[in-house]
């Protein structure tokens, strides 16, 4: 009806046209919006009724998790690009276990045709668990970082390159959502030794100051 | 003159015949390339990605791009 040149006005310089995304999550009005490029994310979060919003997770579990000093970002190639998904979490949602959440859908997705992702899929799932348990330490979160690395270098496909994105994202922008679960925010030891005792306390029918590896620190 | 190609792993020249892979390339100029999944009986697979190097920029199993 308008022709090609008329769709080019639409977006921005590098982004010309059209978007539809799918908007879903913490919002009144669920359901497809067909934006120019470059519209803006608060733009679309008051279009869809969302309130108290915490996070935009753009582009689905591969994509990126912004935070709301961020809503001013637009949706466009040069800033947020996007295959569509728009999910929106609001204030009462634990970013952590959205986090979680993902890490358990990339190891379910990974097909296990390389050794990294299969292998590296799970081992993001153990940790998030492990930290999920009220076990985990900052030795998870470095091992995370360092498996995005690997993931990153030598994983077949894009499936395992951003399998580590939404557990990234959500550490660096929600951190206290990760750090009030763990253990200590010092080290410690993964493996409580002193529980391990427990059982041979037991057995001599001793539960002195001696008998417990704190008194001798 | 007539020289054969080749290409550079880690500094050093690799002479290589057209459609050998990297891996192949290498093993038959005595320079060990890590691997566990690649066998010189069976058909490339390049699933293990131990033999992981840099080829043109990228990072890539040497067992599968073809010089």
């Amino acid at each position: 009806m308008h022709g090609g040149d008329w769709y080019r006005g639409l977006g921005t310089l590098k982004s010309s046209g059209t978007k539809i995304l799918s908007v879903a999550g913490d919002v009144a009005r669920p359901g497809l919006y067909e934006y120019p490029f470059g519209v803006t994310i608060r733009q679309v979060l008051d279009d869809c009724g969302a309130v108290n919003t915490q996070a935009v997770q753009v582009s689905g579990p591969s994509g990126v998790c912004i935070d709301a000093t961020e809503f001013g970002r637009r949706i466009a190639f040069e800033d947020l690009p996007t295959a569509g998904a728009f999910t929106v979490f609001d204030a009462s949602r634990d970013m952590f276990e959205v986090a979680r959440n993902y890490a358990h859908f990339f190891a379910h997705e990974s097909c296990g045709f390389c050794t990294p992702c299969r292998v590296g899929t799970s081992m993001l799932v153990a940790a998030m668990d492990k930290i999920h348990a009220g076990n985990g330490t900052q030795h998870e979160l470095r091992e995370m970082n360092r498996l995005n690395r690997v993931l990153m270098m030598s994983a077949h496909c894009g499936l395992g390159h951003t399998a580590c994105n939404p557990i990234l994202d959500t550490m660096k922008r929600f951190r206290p959502a990760y750090e009030r679960k763990l253990r200590s925010l010092e080290f410690t030891p993964s493996f409580d030794v002193d529980g391990a005792l427990g059982r041979a306390r037991m057995m001599t029918g001793r539960d002195d100051a001696d008998a417990h590896l704190e008194a001798h620190p | 003159m007539n020289e054969r190609p080749s290409f550079l792993l880690d500094g050093a020249e690799v002479a290589f015949e057209p459609g050998q892979t990297v891996m192949q390339a290498a093993l038959a100029a005595g320079r060990y390339i890590p691997h566990l999944c690649y066998h010189p009986e069976f058909k490339p697979h390049g699933s293990c990605k131990v033999c992981t190097a840099k080829v043109d920029g990228r990072m890539m199993a040497s067992v599968t791009p073809r010089n």
